[in-house]
């Protein structure tokens, strides 16, 4: 019990020390409004997979639909603030994207979790693009164009500190009954099934969580960059999801925040390349894979808990 | 000794099969009873049905425990398990990428409740029912020998403690009946023992229903109190281990019509 | 009725080209479960093959075709020599992100080093329309029509009749299975990858003649349709792609002619999604059910 506590408090020094270390070096000038963006991207992209490697890492429940949900989320804040242009309008308009999305992914999940590996993958990919191609169609939406001059509500602490809640949801989440529940559909869904677990209800639970938190990255991303299109949420997007969840390493939350960051960092450098770029970005990718294919963490996972037990264990002494 | 679930004209055809073709037997508490029969016989078909992983084409089985009486066919699997039915599979299944006490406390999962927001937000009620789950699962894996591994990946146990686990975990469903599917298989005479002396402890221990599939005849005609005969789907006798053993028909399903 | 049978006439070409492309998927999917997420841009190579040889090196038809089907042979055996064999073992979710990366290696490749502007494919056919009862078919429609079958009823003859099929279906069925039998995994899954590929090569220069025009992303989105229409047909099955390709190809014309051809996209989708739900291994999969 103390020792939670403990872990508990140590990971909130660390978040808010992370949040002063940025504001500072921006203070500083250390990091321009180029890195800082950077910076945003990285973040939105951490909710992004953290909540898609919950579906696939640990409910083994292959969705290539994520884009889908973050474009509920986006659009539902683009139209609320562009009407609403107040810091309460956004957070109004989170939380209604945040529901609509929950809402869609009951309607896709309910039918196609029953679905079993590539074939969830292809439906939940056709879900989404149905989901777009609404969107393109639509009034309010703005249609293919998309929607310009989105209020500008959320600026990078608004990110910071969603990465660090929908972090905390996800993470305790899967370190708790439920998260044990949805490993063990992953594993062998017959096995969980005749321990006592619903496995529909798990995978369905996991799928919802997922949608939500990427209607945060998906809200986020409206109002940091005040325009999108319906382009934006196409395959590619969710595919560029996936790619920082394998990357990472299929079911290591940690693995997830060293990939975005990672891509992040190689995206902005790469931007001087011109049309180069995205021949490195791909080369990368392939030799990344051929030579890491469990991904860059596997499914280690950074444990203060375990630090801890280690440092007893030596005496204090800390080392590896 | 009650009678605890009743199975009565169960039936299961595969397309033109019949893998399971009117089935009726009793299940008493705190009884041990063997499932015995040549290979194809029905024995897992029959398993699955009564657990629920595929449903029967006609027939009933009705269970009558501690949830009063409830009509079993039909129910899906995670249901019929917390209605205290628990099994293990021919070919182990366990989780095997979690560790020993994951794979012990995930059978908790039904029977604990700890609320998504409480376990998000990590309300002491999180932490208090944590750690009673956790006291839950250690004690049994204590009973069962497993101290020094509760942080061991289940795929890196050997194959005999493998199965031991299986038995654990069905165990921490806090189950009125244990099924277990070939729980010998693979194994050599000294696991085979050591696995006898289990299962017998399992059944004084917990006071609970065991079924089993078994073709080491030894460890059938040591330890149940009552078998039942499968052949080609249909029951062809049922008896303590001395009537079996003098059986015509058993004899002959076994030897050949020579014999 | 006149414009129904129309939009199947046109609905047929289309779908042809999608059936061409979803064998090549549907076959590496049977024999190494992945998603070849590169295939799309292999029919891109094809027609921009076409494109040089007919344009340079005065090719013609026959000789286009068959060339580019050499050449989607060769590069879909290196790719998968270097980018997929290495992960034969590895979870297939990597071997996924690896074929991504090669798609867009190639896409991006191509555009860097030979631009990304739209081209238009030089015209080496003549085109014709014939009006029969007031449907219009053109001698390209019918090209492609018979091109596209020749090509399948080919495929069929390859994988029944012939040793190498026979060791494509076992290597599928069960690849450690046919090494004990002696057969070459490694040289099975080349000639798959050879066989798929030149069927991409071909439909890339088909769909330059029809649609005349031809982009480095022009693999992308047909790419994702003839996977749906493998999966559709039930993936692993050869007449299952067949018949997905087309079902896919009839839809969406169908659906640009009633007025809905924003929606067009949405309606594959739906109707794959609902197909599965009904059969949740597609029009000809077998739904194998794991033995407990």
């Amino acid at each position: 019990m103390k020792a939670n506590i403990k872990t508990n408090i140590i990971w909130l020094i660390i978040m808010v020390a992370g949040f002063y270390l940025i504001n500072t070096l921006i203070l500083v000038g250390v990091v321009n409004a180029f890195i800082e963006n950077m910076l945003v991207t990285i973040g939105i992209n951490i909710i992004l997979a953290t909540g898609l490697n919950l579906v696939i890492g640990f409910a083994g429940q292959f969705s290539l639909g994520h884009a889908g949900f973050m474009a509920i989320g986006s659009y539902a804040t683009a139209i609320i603030t562009s009407s609403m242009e107040t810091p309460a309008g956004f957070y109004i308009a989170l939380v209604v994207g945040i529901i609509l999305s929950i809402i869609a992914a009951l309607i896709v999940g309910i039918p196609t979790l029953r679905l079993r590996g590539d074939y969830l993958a292809i439906a939940t990919m056709g879900a989404a693009e149905i989901i777009r191609i609404i969107i393109n169609n639509l009034k309010i939406t703005g249609g293919a164009s998309g929607i310009f001059n989105i209020p500008n509500l959320a600026s990078w602490p608004t990110v910071y500190v969603m990465v660090c809640i929908t972090t905390i949801i996800i993470v305790n989440f899967i370190r708790s009954r439920g998260g044990r529940a949805v490993k063990s559909v992953r594993e062998d869904e017959i096995a969980a099934e005749a321990m006592g677990i619903n496995i529909f209800r798990w995978k369905l639970l996991a799928f919802v969580i997922g949608a939500a938190t990427a209607a945060v990255a998906g809200s986020l991303h409206a109002s940091y960059l005040q325009t999108i299109g319906p382009n934006d949420f196409n395959i590619m997007e969710s595919i560029s999801i996936l790619i920082v969840v394998v990357l990472g390493g299929v079911g290591s939350i940690t693995g997830t925040f060293v990939a975005a960051a990672v891509l992040g960092v190689i995206d902005t450098i790469l931007q001087n390349f011109g049309t180069l770029r995205m021949v490195i970005y791909s080369i990368a990718l392939i030799l990344l894979m051929v030579f890491k294919p469990s991904g860059l963490l596997g499914t280690w996972e950074l444990s203060l808990q375990r630090i801890f037990k280690h440092k007893r264990k030596t005496g204090g002494v800390a080392n590896d | 000794m009650t009678s605890l679930l009743k199975v009565d004209n169960v039936v299961k055809n595969f397309g033109g099969l019949t893998a399971v073709s009117d089935v009726s037997l009793t299940l008493n508490t705190d009884e041990l009873v063997a499932l015995i029969g040549p290979n194809g016989a029905g024995k897992t078909t029959l398993f699955n049905i009564l657990t629920g992983v595929i449903p029967p084409s006609s027939g009933s089985i009705v269970l009558a425990g501690r949830e009063g009486t409830v009509a079993l066919n039909g129910k899906s699997a995670h249901k019929i398990a917390r209605l205290g039915l628990s099994r293990t599979f021919q070919n182990i299944r366990l989780f095997k990428e979690l560790s020993v006490l994951d794979n012990v406390m995930i059978a908790m999962t039904s029977r604990y409740k700890e609320g998504f927001w409480s376990s998000i937000f990590r309300s002491p009620k999180f932490y208090k029912t944590e750690a009673q789950m956790k006291a839950e699962a250690i004690e049994l894996l204590k009973i069962f020998e497993f101290q020094g591994q509760l942080d061991t990946a289940a795929k890196n146990l050997p194959y005999g403690i493998q199965r031991r686990l299986e038995i654990v975990r069905a165990l921490a469903t806090k189950p009125q009946i244990l099924f277990l599917d070939e729980p010998a298989a693979g194994m050599n005479p000294d696991e085979t023992e050591d696995l006898t002396q289990l299962i017998m402890k399992v059944q004084r221990t917990f006071h609970i229903t065991v079924v089993l599939i078994e073709h080491d005849m030894s460890l059938v005609m040591k330890i149940a109190q009552r078998i039942y005969v499968l052949e080609h789907g249909s029951l062809l006798a049922e008896g303590t281990p001395e009537e079996i053993q003098q059986n015509d028909k058993v004899i002959k399903a076994y030897l050949g019509e020579e014999a | 009725m006149q414009i129904f049978f129309q939009q199947v006439i046109n609905g047929l070409s289309l779908g042809s080209i999608y059936a061409l492309l979803a064998l090549g998927y549907t076959m590496v999917y049977g024999i190494i479960k992945l998603i070849n997420f590169a295939h799309g841009d292999i029919y891109m190579l094809g027609a921009f093959w076409g494109y040089y040889v007919i344009n340079s090196w005065h090719f013609n038809f026959i000789e286009a075709l068959l060339s580019a089907m050499v050449v989607g042979a060769v590069s879909g055996v290196v790719i998968e020599y270097f980018a997929y064999r290495p992960l034969r073992h590895s979870p297939r979710i990597t071997a996924l992100i690896t074929a991504i990366g090669v798609s867009f290696l190639l896409e991006n490749g191509m555009s860097y080093l030979f631009s990304s502007n739209t081209r238009s494919f030089p015209q080496i056919i003549q085109q014709h329309n014939y009006n029969i009862g007031g449907v219009l078919i053109s001698n390209i429609q019918i090209l492609i029509l018979v091109t596209a079958c020749v090509l399948m009823v080919l495929l069929q003859l390859i994988i029944k009749k012939t040793k190498m099929g026979k060791a494509m279906r076992a290597v599928s069925v069960d690849s450690d299975a046919a090494e004990l039998v002696g057969i070459n995994t490694n040289v099975t899954i080349s000639f798959t990858f050879a066989l798929g590929s030149s069927l991409a090569g071909a439909a890339g220069v088909l769909i330059g003649l029809y649609y005349n025009s031809i982009d480095p992303l022009m693999g992308m989105t047909p790419g994702i349709k003839a996977f749906v229409a493998a999966v559709l047909g039930g993936i692993g099955s050869v007449p299952g792609a067949s018949v997905g390709g087309f079902l896919i190809g009839i839809l969406e014309t169908l659906f640009q002619s009633i007025g809905l051809s924003a929606y067009k996209d949405a309606v594959v989708y739906g109707v794959l999604i609902i197909i599965l739900l009904i059969l949740p291994a597609g029009l000809f999969g077998k739904n194998k059910k794991e033995k407990v």
